[in-house]
């Protein structure tokens, strides 16, 4: 085919791409530059705002911190699949997508009544005498963290479940007969062929929580805001749409920042599995 | 370098029929031994409980005169290239090579010069800084082979190491492997279902069927005396014509037909056998007669599927005077090719 003939290919998708990806960010943008006030200062003014770095530090805190806690929950069990019959492991990953076939709401809603006052989990643990007052569980940063690690783990887990069907078990006990104990293939030998799946998870569970909306909404209230909530107090409920737009930025600018430190990193790894 | 001792060893799987029924087999210092069989034979399991990377059921395993039947694999000291070689893809060739030195604990400069040489001598030094996805099929061959005796293992295990190979390149592998193995003298068990490549570069070979070794003996013994119909029939010979009698000293009975052979007659005997090629055709009106009912063109011959007196048979005859599918055949079974098999 003519190089000319493959671009007119390319039409469709990058005009979905412009309509429905990059107009509505200068949409966004854009009332940040023309509120009539000096954008640079609208800027300043919102990262020097205690109150906003503090949004934005717990923002990237929760996600961090899912995203780590999805990693070491997920890559054991992602191992374990892998290492099931081929039935079974079917089984296992329908079962493991199962959460994300509920609604967002509903869900959170399961958490609300583990979590709550008298919730499930404060009962239980009355009951067994544990503690004497119930805890303060609900509307915390750890809320949101249990419910985004709920939502983002079956994505983590079938991320990593595809990399670990694919580990050549030769390999493993290549490393057997040379002298590696088990402990050591996984440190030496898994770990780092698993890598780049790692990764990958990373970067969908990462940009996830940090603009999920629901989970932060609902698990932590409003003395717990994070970006993406405080994107939607800032436009609905006090109207500042000009705000608004500032923190979106901010929040677009940080996700592209870490993602693309994360992709950087993968790209080196890539280099060394896919070949140069 | 040193010897191998399997006595008695077992192996089932759950409730399943055994894999491997009472095998023993003895190979001695710096000897190449194939074990060849079809698959399902259990030759690679056999070579996975050397290994450690299986449990037997029962039964033992010696080195020289140390029982290893229940050490862990990372604690056996030998060392395996795998069918798929098995390269750690994130590791570069020296790296890999390096790899069960580092498990060693060697010191860094005498795991460079080990690796150095290794690499000397495998040829590979060119390569020593690319990953194995930059590697073609025989390259990352000899980095799975020089990883495997960098560690000057006690005993070298080959799983079908040739079969992902070309054919061209599978005979200058197989040379390359005998040629390292007699050079470091390390004892080899080359697992194979390669008739060719097994009697090319081993000093015995041990033929398995369903879990047991019907013949261990030298290529050329085999070859020529094979022990057992199962033997005759993986390495060639394609006619087995049912014994049922003999004749004085000198003759079998095959159906209605006296088959003479050279020397005495084993009166066990339940089966004569003779490759294709030692039958020999003969003038019209001598010898047996029979007619063709396939022939198949193999370069060098024809093969005749011809119905006789004695049975159907396979016979090679001369490209040069083919004989037409329906026509008749005459050919005799020359007596000192004729072999008697008991079993």
């Amino acid at each position: 085919m003519q190089k000319a003939n493959r671009f007119l290919l390319l039409i469709p998708a990058a005009l979905g791409i412009i309509v429905f990806a990059l107009f509505p960010l200068i949409q966004i943008a854009i009332p940040t530059v023309t509120s009539g006030a000096n954008p640079i200062a609208l800027y300043t003014q919102f990262l020097q705002s205690n109150y906003d770095l503090q949004v934005i530090f717990r923002t990237l805190t929760i996600a961090t911190v899912t995203t780590v806690i999805t990693v070491l929950l997920g890559l054991p069990t992602a191992l374990w699949i892998s290492r099931q019959s081929v039935s079974w492991r079917q089984f296992l990953s329908v079962i493991i997508l199962f959460p994300i076939l509920t609604n967002a709401v509903v869900r959170n809603f399961a958490w609300i009544i583990i979590l709550g006052k008298n919730g499930v989990l404060n009962n239980m643990l009355q009951a067994l005498h544990l503690i004497s007052a119930p805890l303060t569980l609900l509307y915390t940063n750890t809320a949101i963290v249990i419910g985004s690690v709920y939502l983002f783990l079956p994505i983590m887990i079938t991320t990593l479940v595809d990399s670990a069907n694919g580990l050549n078990p030769e390999i493993e006990e290549a490393a057997a007969v040379l002298g590696a104990r088990p402990f050591t293939i996984l440190r030496e030998i898994i770990l780092p062929q698993m890598a780049p799946a790692i990764l990958t998870g990373a970067i969908l569970v990462f940009s996830g929580a940090m603009t999920a909306y629901t989970t932060p909404q609902l698990l932590g209230g409003n003395r717990h805001l994070v970006m993406s909530t405080l994107i939607y107090q800032q436009a609905m409920t006090l109207g500042n749409w000009t705000n608004a737009s500032v923190v979106a930025m901010v929040l677009i600018v940080l996700s592209l920042i870490v993602l693309g430190l994360l992709r950087w990193y993968t790209g080196r790894l890539d280099r060394r599995v896919d070949h140069a | 370098m040193a010897r191998l001792t399997l006595d008695s060893l077992a192996m089932t799987y759950g409730h399943g029929d055994p894999i491997l029924h009472d095998l023993s087999l003895a190979v001695a210092d710096g000897q190449l031994v194939s074990l060849l069989g079809p698959s399902g034979s259990g030759k690679t399991t056999t070579l996975r409980i050397i290994a450690g990377l299986l449990q037997q059921t029962s039964g033992t395993i010696k080195v020289d005169d140390e029982d290893i039947s229940r050490v862990p694999v990372y604690k056996r000291g030998l060392s395996m290239v795998f069918q798929s070689y098995a390269l750690f893809p994130h590791l570069t060739v020296f790296a890999n090579v390096a790899y069960g030195l580092k498990r060693q604990k060697l010191s860094k400069a005498d795991i460079t010069a080990k690796v150095t040489a290794i690499l000397q001598t495998t040829g590979l030094t060119d390569l020593a800084e690319r990953y194995p996805q930059e590697l073609s099929g025989g390259q990352q061959q000899r980095v799975a082979l020089a990883r495997a005796l960098v560690v000057d293992p006690r005993l070298l295990l080959l799983d079908e190491p040739l079969s992902n190979l070309d054919a061209k390149l599978r005979v200058a592998m197989r040379e390359e492997i005998r040629r390292l193995q007699l050079q470091l003298h390390t004892t080899t068990i080359f697992v194979t279902h390669d008739q060719e490549e097994c009697f090319a570069i081993s000093d015995k070979v041990a033929v398995l069927n369903q879990g047991k070794i019907e013949q261990y003996a030298a290529p050329e013994e085999i070859y020529h005396h094979p022990q057992t119909e199962f033997v005759a029939r993986f390495i060639g010979f394609e006619n087995f014509l049912p014994v049922n009698g003999t004749v004085a000293d000198h003759a079998y009975r095959v159906g209605d037909q006296t088959v003479a052979v050279a020397g005495p007659t084993k009166p066990d005997a339940k089966v004569l056998t003779i490759r294709p090629n030692q039958i020999q055709l003969s003038p019209d009106d001598q010898g047996l007669s029979g007619q063709v009912t396939i022939r198949t063109y193999l370069g060098s011959a024809y093969r005749y599927t011809v119905d006789s007196p004695l049975g159907t048979l396979q016979i090679d005859g001369p490209t040069e005077t083919p004989v037409a599918i329906g026509a008749p055949l005459h050919f005799t079974l020359p007596a000192d090719q004729l072999l008697p098999l008991e079993a």
